[in-house]
């Protein structure tokens, strides 16, 4: 098949993808919208065991034990551990000014390894697990509470913010982070909720030591054990107006490494659970979620391909042309023109733009978080245009790391900020 | 699980595609169309004054008002099909559908070639100073696709320096017309970019504008 027609099938199944997730939570929003921010009925409050693990956090636990000690919850019913995975800093003894925080220490060993330790001295009903640079509402563990009416559900995540976001990229995280909270609540009406994010998820405490724990191999523990629960049958919901504010990575290149832990992780946990795929038994990690995380990668590397295709195609073409002109002794500078002509690549093009701006549209309204109003166009041009399309490199890098390195170690993939 | 909504997303996506496809290809037709209705309006001009050469060469009269309005209508003719095929050129860049375009452009190659061998007729029966430059091209080896354009560039040039002292004459190699590929083979044109300045001077490859301005003398 000629090289051009690759491309044009390339785009084209590209398109295809992307205007059935646009409309597929298009569709669930518009069923389902007056339910986003429903909870159950409030049930008697359980004991909870709140895990901090925490890795030379000494700048932040401060805050994320303050918002805890905040906590609109019986504080009889409340313990806070925090699990020091062999930091070098002062971070214990941050954490040994605060009264009633349970502080264990254990060589370093990445953030699933410090979980599991505090899972093991837990002995609450529940357990939450709470990053070392996140802060919790006060009222957050009252709101997710209900959801653990229906004894099927093992674990409820929450909607995460951008806390004070400082610069372009942490501003422009804020816009991803508050699309998240829409798509994953709607997800929860596929019941493929698929991760329970680290800066505020809370188990069921017998059933996370039932399906043992978190994976210490896994970089994205978070993904890992949500895609465990739902091989176990169990459900995930989401709590909507449970808030928790978090910080995110300040550099290019913190924010780089972040996302490379995560798509690592998210290849390996598909990887892992590969067997699942379009069988039964397995609830809709077979059916939707791990098609879903596949279809998702298949439009990344179809997007990167078609468009560094065209990209170096044409500055080749570009160069090629430019010398063999300028070596004819003609001017090459006025030889190209804009066509702009509609074809149906056009169609799609514009379509999926549309239906992104409407997603946008929508997530913004849904979640009630304002962005700066006018203010804000720049940074939602600049997230549509150059932030989206810088995830399929980082996706790309990932999954060639993937492939070449054999142990992957959590510091390596560190963000802190 | 609401899974009603994923066949209903797949049916809306489905028809989405399908329509927007549809919606390509019809616009690929109008082009399509488009072109071809200004072939036939060109070809219908170009009837005209070939009639008009015909009554002309019946009378054995090219007198110097026969040959003003001929050589006026010839210059015309050339725009005029000139720019028609810098339009096929931009549509053939967006089509995606439509095949037909390839009919057009061997349409437009055939009007070129006619126009190339009247205008050498009128250079002889009205003793005219013009110079003619054909230039052969491929149209489908994308390996020679930058060299190709950079000729392309360097002619228009000239023409646009040379004005009416210079009648340009694309005809391409690969389209399977069999004048064409005779005149080549006559002229010991073997690929391209190839340039025949004049009916008498052959230039293989790419050639600068400094050896093609020695061969035509432009007066503006």
């Amino acid at each position: 098949m000629p090289q051009a027609a690759l491309i044009d099938v390339a785009y084209l199944v590209f398109a295809l993808i992307s205007l059935y997730m646009s409309f597929l939570f298009l569709l669930l929003w518009n069923r389902n919208r007056s339910q986003l921010r429903a909870s159950p009925v409030s049930v008697a409050l359980p004991s909870i065991s709140v895990l901090v693990p925490a890795y030379n956090e000494e700048r932040t636990i401060t805050g994320t034990l303050e918002a805890l000690r905040c906590q609109d919850y019986p504080k009889d019913k409340l313990n806070v551990i925090v699990i020091d995975d062999g930091s070098t800093d002062r971070t214990a003894d941050v954490v040994r000014q605060f009264g009633g925080v349970i502080l264990l220490k254990k060589p370093n060993g990445g953030k699933a390894s410090a979980l599991n330790v505090g899972l093991a001295a837990a002995d609450g009903e529940m357990v939450a697990c709470v990053d070392s640079d996140s802060r919790p509402a006060p009222d957050s563990l009252r709101k997710i509470i209900p959801f653990f009416s229906d004894p099927k559900v093992a674990a409820v995540t929450t909607s995460i913010f951008i806390r004070e976001p400082k610069n372009l990229i942490q501003r422009l995280q804020r816009i991803e982070y508050i699309m998240i909270v829409w798509a994953r609540k709607l997800l929860e009406f596929l019941d493929s909720i698929y991760v329970t994010p680290g800066p505020l998820s809370v188990y069921r405490t017998s059933v996370l030591r039932k399906v043992g724990g978190f994976d210490e191999k896994n970089l994205t523990e978070d993904i890992e054990i949500a895609w465990r629960l739902m091989h176990a049958g169990y459900a995930i919901k989401m709590a909507t107006d449970a808030e928790v504010d978090t910080a995110a990575p300040y550099t290019f290149k913190n924010w780089w490494r972040q996302r490379m832990r995560w798509n690592i992780g998210g290849i390996q946990t598909t990887v892992k659970y590969r067997h699942t795929l379009f069988r039964r038994g397995f609830g809709a990690l077979g059916t939707f979620v791990i098609p879903f995380f596949a279809a998702s990668y298949i439009i990344s590397m179809l997007g990167l391909f078609v468009f560094a295709y065209i990209i170096v195609k044409s500055l080749a073409d570009f160069v090629m042309f430019s010398l063999a002109t300028l070596g004819a002794g003609a001017n090459p500078v006025h030889a190209f023109e804009l066509i702009l002509m509609p074809d149906v690549f056009t169609i799609f093009g514009v379509l999926i733009f549309l239906l992104s701006l409407v997603w946008i549209r929508i997530s913004l309204k849904a979640v009630h978080k304002p962005i700066g109003g006018l203010r804000s166009i720049p940074d939602l041009l600049l997230y549509l245009v150059l932030y989206i399309t810088v995830f399929p490199i980082n996706l790309f890098q990932s999954s060639i790391r993937f492939i070449t390195v054999r142990d992957h170690d959590w510091t390596r993939y560190s963000s802190v900020a | 699980m609401q899974v009603d909504v994923l066949w209903k997303a797949g049916i809306l996506t489905l028809a989405v595609f399908v329509a927007g496809i549809g919606i390509g290809v019809w616009l690929d037709d109008q082009r399509v169309a488009q072109v071809q209705s200004q072939l036939t309006d060109i070809d219908l001009q170009w009837n005209d004054a070939r009639l008009m050469s015909l009554y002309y060469q019946q009378r054995a009269a090219f007198d110097g008002t026969f040959c003003t309005s001929a050589l006026e209508a010839n210059m015309g003719f050339n725009d005029r099909i000139y720019k028609q095929g810098l339009e096929i050129d931009r549509f053939e860049q967006v089509n995606r559908f439509a095949p037909e375009l390839l009919q057009a452009k061997k349409r437009y190659a055939m009007l070129q070639l006619q126009f190339w061998l009247n205008s050498i007729a009128l250079k002889q029966a009205c003793n005219a100073s013009y110079s003619t430059v054909v230039y052969f091209y491929n149209h489908y080896d994308q390996n020679i696709a930058a060299q190709q354009r950079a000729q392309s560039e360097v002619l228009t040039e000239l023409k646009n320096k040379c004005g009416a002292d210079m009648l340009l004459v694309p005809l391409p190699l690969d389209l399977g017309i069999s004048t064409i590929s005779m005149i080549a083979a006559q002229y010991n044109v073997t690929g391209a970019p190839n340039l025949l300045v004049n009916e008498k001077y052959v230039f293989n490859g790419l050639t600068g504008k400094s050896t093609l301005q020695q061969l035509l003398p432009c007066s503006s």
